[in-house]
């Protein structure tokens, strides 16, 4: 039996040499691809979680003056005062199927009113409203944190011949990426 | 005897080798290079497309009605509007593309951002870095929305009307209020509007030359006629019928008359939970309200039916002890 010898030409070594430092450059494109996609992204996650913050607080204080829960009466509108007894039928609406979870954006979990002073108790239900602290409008999830502003709850007060009332109150929003 | 060159062009397999594997390389990274910028591109343009929805809550307020808001972009936009009134509230749908030098000026199918709660009246695609809006609340008879007009500078409108008209004195104010709002809303005499302008003609025969022709209670642009309220609710409708293209004006109309009709029931809810008893006596008409808002087909057969109803229910809640509304 006669052994072969392996011989490797210049030309051949020259061939392995280039392929190494293609797929070196190579290797160094796709990791240099996954940090430069990681940081992009990243970033762009801060950008939509600063616009959920921005947009949440812009709406808390939208929704107080929407048509929903807004006071208006023949005096004229008043700026940041909830029409209680509207927030209360609102908060049935929904109970009862109405479309406005949606209503304010989908990035909206939960929308609450709470009466600060003087101090109640409870979530508002048919039976205790309106000696009560909280109308939940909707909760869709309880993993997000609240953003709120301060309000005046008013509502017509039938004792002493009847007058509007307004006490302190916060409406608070919910969103998707306030942490 | 001819000589014949044995040497020849040696092309060797590193050649090959380099050449092809090379072009695959720099096509990959052209590749995803370009990848990189369109998808950044679509990124910022839907981010854009958020923050002016964003934007626009502090300006939907029925307390900054009565004011001119100028809104500049960084570059020239284009953003296109567009209206939705299958589900629900339905849908105003915002798309924003930002020119660009690389590839076409604006990207082809920018992201969508979909709000329910707003209404805009524009022209469907406005292009400009500068745009102004003004905002007037619809009371129907209670406040139905807020109508956001939106207009791009590069526009002109001319108003053919007298300055001592309602219109003439109310744009009169709003172009002492800002200066751009100046230079794009005219009131002259249709031979003097400039040439370049949307002429929006107001109970005149001659019709030709106008964009808008304004007769009583209908709008005609083309062969077009959609409908308002004669100016009754302070003149919202009118603008939304002059700054809007026919077809978009109704599926707007229609999305204000659902909601419309949801806060009828709200209403009803409120005045038969009411501790108070505040709103008596405005039950049925209520409901009529509230069903026949519902139905909305269009401007042209129920909006007169619909006013009517607001009319006497407005009426009706105003001598109330307790107003619901």
């Amino acid at each position: 039996m006669t052994g072969l010898a392996v011989r490797y030409s210049r030309a051949q070594l020259k061939i392995q040499e280039m392929a190494f430092v293609i797929v070196a450059i190579m290797i160094f494109f796709f990791i240099a691809g996954i940090f430069m996609l990681n940081l992009w992204s990243s970033g762009l996650k801060k950008d939509v979680e600063m616009q959920r913050i921005e947009k949440s607080s812009e709406i808390a204080l939208k929704i107080a003056d929407s048509p929903e829960l807004g006071w208006a009466s023949s005096t004229g509108i008043c700026e940041n005062c909830i029409d209680l007894d509207k927030a209360f039928s609102l908060k049935e609406r929904i109970a009862l199927g109405s479309n406005y979870k949606d209503f304010w954006g989908t990035d909206i979990g939960s929308i609450r009113i709470q009466l600060l002073y003087p101090r109640k108790s409870g979530e508002c239900t048919i039976s205790n409203y309106p000696e009560c602290k909280t109308i939940t409008l909707f909760n869709k999830t309880e993993d997000f944190h609240y953003v709120g502003s301060y309000v005046a709850l008013c509502r017509h007060d039938e004792k002493k011949g009847g007058y509007f009332r307004c006490e302190l109150g916060k409406i608070e929003v919910s969103a998707r990426g306030i942490e | 005897m001819k000589a014949v060159n044995k040497k020849g062009f040696e092309f060797s397999f590193g050649w090959i080798f380099a050449l092809i594997f090379g072009g695959i390389i720099i096509f990959l990274a052209i590749y995803m290079a370009f990848n990189i910028v369109s998808g950044e591109r679509r990124a910022s343009d839907s981010g854009l497309a958020k923050s002016f929805d964003t934007l626009l809550y502090p300006i939907g307020t029925g307390l900054e009605s009565n004011k001119v808001t100028q809104i500049t972009f960084p570059v020239e936009t284009m953003i296109s509007f567009q209206c939705s009134s299958d589900t629900g509230f339905g849908e105003q749908i915002i798309r924003t593309s930002s020119s660009s030098s690389l590839g076409s000026k604006y990207s082809e199918n920018p992201i969508s951002v979909r709000s329910k709660d707003k209404y805009i009246f524009s022209d469907p695609k406005v292009e400009g870095k500068t745009f102004l809006t003004f905002v007037k609340p619809l009371d129907m008879p209670f406040e139905v929305a807020d109508m956001i007009y939106f207009i791009p500078t590069t526009e002109k409108y001319c108003f053919v009307i007298s300055k001592s008209s309602t219109i003439g004195k109310e744009l009169d104010g709003l172009k002492n209020n800002n200066y751009q709002f100046n230079k794009t809303i005219f009131i002259e005499d249709l031979k003097n509007c400039p040439q370049d302008s949307k002429k929006i003609c107001f109970n005149m025969g001659n019709t030709r030359d106008c964009h808008a022709s304004i007769s009583g209670d209908r709008i005609s642009k083309g062969n077009k006629n959609v409908y308002f309220d004669g100016g009754e609710n302070g003149n919202a409708l009118l603008y939304a019928a002059i700054f809007s293209e026919p077809e978009y004006y109704e599926c707007q109309l229609k999305r204000l008359n659902k909601r419309a009709s949801e806060l009828a029931k709200l209403y009803l809810q409120k005045q038969q939970m009411s501790p108070a008893g505040c709103g008596q006596g405005v039950e049925t008409e209520l409901e009529a309200y509230a069903n026949l808002t519902a139905s909305f087909n269009s401007s042209e057969s129920s909006l007169s039916n619909i006013l009517s109803i607001s009319k006497n229910l407005g009426g009706r809640n105003d001598r109330l002890s307790c107003p619901l509304f």
